[in-house]
């Protein structure tokens, strides 16, 4: 190793096929220090690091997990346009690390034999060198590097193994690019050169090498849409000719390019590796056979997701207390130093408050995706999506979008981030999207309030369904019913195109591993607070300011200034306490009614009317679009009960029932309360849920679109039940 | 009767003169095999069965990726075992256990295989 070589600056691409421990590594070599971004337009998460070796500066740059660089999509060609140095964000890549699974190289090759044909410099790492080493392979790793002519190093990144000789070959990488395999027939490179004259003829004279050969291969490819669009329509005809000739000549698109980097793939390893000594995975079989077993399999399987939706529905909740409590703590000591007024509220409502609606969801977020570490990590996962394909095919999905839209019960907010376990993109889109209609814990108070002020208890077969329980069910199905036609009209208008195929690879049963675990934790929080936290704060001092201005406080504050020189121990002291307490409810009453949120509910009047609101109701549904479980407590405000009542409260409930329209008609009945559990259940009143949409789906396009199509659909539904409910009842 | 329902399977959405010739090559081949009485589908296999690649029928991004994934003609395969709910597959390609749809699978053309449990690792 050149101890004296002057300080470099490298840019090395991290790419692999999936379940080849590629992220294991990346961790490895970045240390802590990954930076969690996204790629301008598209889904694609940008992971970065920069790191310093022996003085130089390393930045390593993870692609997503992938078997192929044929890009069919503009998320597959982002790791394309970053190998060859032509993405903006990244500029030029000096290596390409290859991570390989060392007991399954055959397939593995397959990819290297396209990042090779890139031209950029290569070192090939086999991963998992332990697992090839148990099954009784031998791999000659220097006669593999010789005859590819790159660099190649066995690891084991779980144990940290073979880290430092990454390093070393990383900064030895010299800047000449490897050999290129000359794996077609010379017709078809002979097309390739053919095709830069053609594309320099028509105003593309910059064309790299790999570029053309993909245009060629893919047909109708995402490359060859791009330069269309860029030079005149001429090309799609050109290249249409061209593979004509090619074929011609025997070589067939599609089948031609796999079968020629399979036979060289094949080739190459010919004197390299000696197969497996007995039949491997032998008890990754036999576990299957019970795992996917057609009864046990399933049991095992509902247990599992009952156990992961236990633990972010019912598990978080003491941590989450944690949270409120904290919040609570922090808020007193403000209360404690800041006199009552604007400054108070703002602090305490908006920056506590904010601070507070963002960390609450950290406890759920950890929670879940440990677990969905362990899954993945073991291999189950794979297991569970194989399973539940065929429940998810009703929603045109796979069965990877079972878990994340499974976690939606509890909250949409990790559900859409699980979402990263889906690699087709469409089909990633459209679990973002429905997402948010599976009916999660913060919708589960207003059924309550409602369901127990307006749903009598009559009781069926003897007492084991009661009607209360039916409608709770039925509203907490709902969501779930209603995605089955969303899902399926995404897919048709907005995400069209070819259907990927659904092919999954179930990697061997392994023993997951507690530092990756721990680490995807650690990773999904900080890129869950730093990424979403911040949209998330400022909606809410936004809310804050809408529901605070421009009313005059001054009475309000005058009231909250003389109620804490007092003290209900003093018996003396406590019913006046009584009487400023109320006095104090009105006036927040009335300054929600004339804040910028009370008016924009009162107005919204003639438009919630159909559906049998008032403009109370109204209030509170505007109110609870930044986050639904606040209706309660703007109810409360609203019928003078004060912000502190909660689902159970029989003051509450009695407000509901008593509540008359100005000719003393009761405002609500049955049908305006199923209406408006109706619209809860569809309705996107989740700020925190747009703020991940606009994140995950990197647009706020998509995010605008879930909270037009939610709502819309959400008025739709409580205009009906409470037409229907309406006619039905008179 | 096996030929017409191996012509129908192959029968891709008519692209271009590239993919007609391709289309074409297949046919043959698989006319070729079922002359020989021996071709069926991978969705036709029962757990346990075996069988050997003729071709991967069609030429859009779900036989693309079944060619990437190594679903080669000449290449052994066997089937492990079926999903609960009767679908997809699971199979044994290349010492590598892949789920695969039976819509999917039901492009892959075989050639009789052996079906002793052995047989299909890899050669």
């Amino acid at each position: 190793m050149s101890v004296e070589a002057p300080p470099r600056s490298l840019q090395v691409a991290v790419i692999g096929n999936p379940n080849t421990g590629k992220s294991t590594l990346f961790n490895a070599l970045a240390g802590m220090h990954a930076h969690v971004g996204n790629y301008p337009g598209v889904t694609v998460e940008k992971k970065t690091g920069r790191v310093h070796w022996d003085g130089h500066t390393v930045d390593l740059i993870d692609l997503p997990g992938t078997y192929s660089l044929s890009p069919r999509s503009l998320d597959e060609l982002v790791s394309v346009d970053v190998i060859l140095g032509r993405h903006p964000d990244i500029g030029r890549v000096d290596v390409v690390l290859c991570i390989a699974d060392a007991s399954h190289l055959e397939r593995q090759l397959f990819l290297l034999s396209q990042v090779l044909d890139t031209g950029v410099p290569v070192v090939l790492v086999l991963n998992m060198w332990d697992a090839a080493v148990r099954s009784g392979q031998r791999i000659d790793v220097a006669r593999l590097s010789e005859k590819l002519g790159v660099p190649v190093v066995a690891t084991e990144a779980h144990r940290l193994k073979g880290i430092s000789e990454v390093r070393a070959a990383l900064l030895a990488v010299s800047d000449a690019p490897p050999p290129r395999p000359r794996l077609f027939p010379e017709a078809f490179y002979a097309e390739c050169d053919r095709l830069q004259t053609h594309l320099a003829e028509h105003g593309q004279p910059e064309s790299p090498w790999f570029l053309r050969e993909r245009m060629l291969l893919d047909h109708h490819g995402t490359i060859e849409s791009r330069y269309a669009a860029a030079a005149d329509g001429k090309l799609p005809e050109y290249l249409s000719q061209a593979r004509t000739r090619l074929a011609a000549n025997g070589f067939q698109m599609p089948a031609a390019e796999a079968e020629l980097r399979y036979r060289w793939a094949r080739e190459l390893l010919a004197d390299v590796v000696t197969p497996p000594t007995e039949p491997p995975r032998s008890w990754t079989d036999r576990l299957d056979r019970l795992l996917t077993h057609r009864a046990f399999g399933l049991a095992v399987f509902a247990a599992l997701m009952f156990l992961v939706f236990q633990a972010i529905y019912a598990w978080a909740e003491p941590l989450m207390g944690l949270c409120e409590s904290a919040q609570g703590w922090v808020a007193a000591q403000i209360e404690a130093v800041v006199p009552p007024g604007p400054l108070r509220s703002l602090l305490v409502d908006g920056v506590v408050a904010g601070v507070g609606g963002v960390l609450i969801f950290l406890p759920q977020i950890m929670l879940l995706f440990g677990l969905i570490a362990v899954l993945e990590d073991c291999g189950y996962m794979a297991r569970g999506a194989y399973m539940m394909d065929r429940v998810m095919r009703a929603f045109g999905l796979s069965g990877k979008s079972f878990l994340p839209l499974m976690s939606s019960f509890a909250c949409a907010i990790p559900g859409i981030m699980a979402t990263r376990v889906i690699d087709n993109s469409r089909d990633r889109m459209v679990t973002i999207l429905v997402a948010p209609l599976m009916s999660c814990s913060a919708r589960l108070p207003v059924y309550l309030l409602l369901i127990g002020a307006f749903i009598p208890g009559t009781a069926y077969l003897g007492g084991w369904v009661s009607l209360p329980g039916l409608v709770l069910f039925a509203m907490t199905s709902l969501g779930l019913v209603v995605a089955i036609p969303v899902a399926w009209l995404l897919k048709r208008l907005f995400f069209r195109g070819e259907e990927g195929a659904f092919i999954l690879e179930l990697p061997d049963y392994k023993i997951p591993s507690v530092k990756l675990v721990l680490y995807r934790m650690y990773d999904r929080g900080k890129a869950f607070v730093l990424r979403a936290g911040s949209l998330i704060f400022a909606t809410t001092i936004l809310v804050w300011a809408l529901a605070y201005f421009p009313g005059d406080h001054a009475r309000y504050h005058e009231l909250e200034r003389q109620m804490e020189t007092l003290s209900a121990e003093v018996p003396a002291e406590a019913a006046e306490l009584a009487g400023l307490e109320s006095e104090l409810n009105l006036e927040s009453a009335r300054l929600i009614r004339e804040s910028f949120l009370g008016r924009a509910g009162q107005a919204i009047e003639p438009v919630v009317k159909p559906l049998g609101w008032d403009w109370r109701i109204g209030v509170g549904v505007i109110a609870s679009f930044p986050a639904r479980e606040v209706v309660i407590a703007t109810l409360g405000t609203i019928y003078s009960l004060g912000g502190d009542v909660d689902e159970e409260s029989e003051g509450l409930r009695g407000a509901l029932q008593a509540a008359e329209w100005p000719d003393g008609r009761k405002v609500y009945n049955v049908s305006v309360a199923l209406g408006l559990m109706v619209f809860f259940a569809l309705c996107a009143q989740c700020a925190s849920t747009l703020m991940i949409i606009r994140r995950e789906a990197n647009s706020w396009g998509w995010a605008a679109f879930s909270f037009v199509y939610m709502t819309g659909l959400a008025y739709l539904g409580a205009l009906v039940v409470y037409q229907v409910g309406m006619c039905w009842m008179s | 009767m096996t030929l017409r329902f191996s012509l129908n399977r192959i029968d891709a959405p008519a692209g271009n003169l590239t993919s007609l010739l391709c289309k074409d090559a297949i046919l043959f081949q698989a006319i070729a095999y079922t002359v020989s009485g021996i071709v069926h589908t991978l969705a036709q296999l029962r757990p346990g069965e075996s069988g050997r690649v003729v071709a991967v029928g069609g030429d859009d991004a779900v036989s693309v990726r079944l060619l990437e994934l190594g679903l080669l003609p000449g290449e052994a395969l066997q089937v492990l075992g079926v999903a609960p709910l009767g679908d997809p597959l699971s199979i044994s390609l290349r010492g590598t256990r892949l789920a695969i749809r039976r819509s999917d699978a039901a492009r892959v053309q075989l050639a009789n295989g052996h079906s002793s449990a052995a047989s299909a690792s890899r050669s």
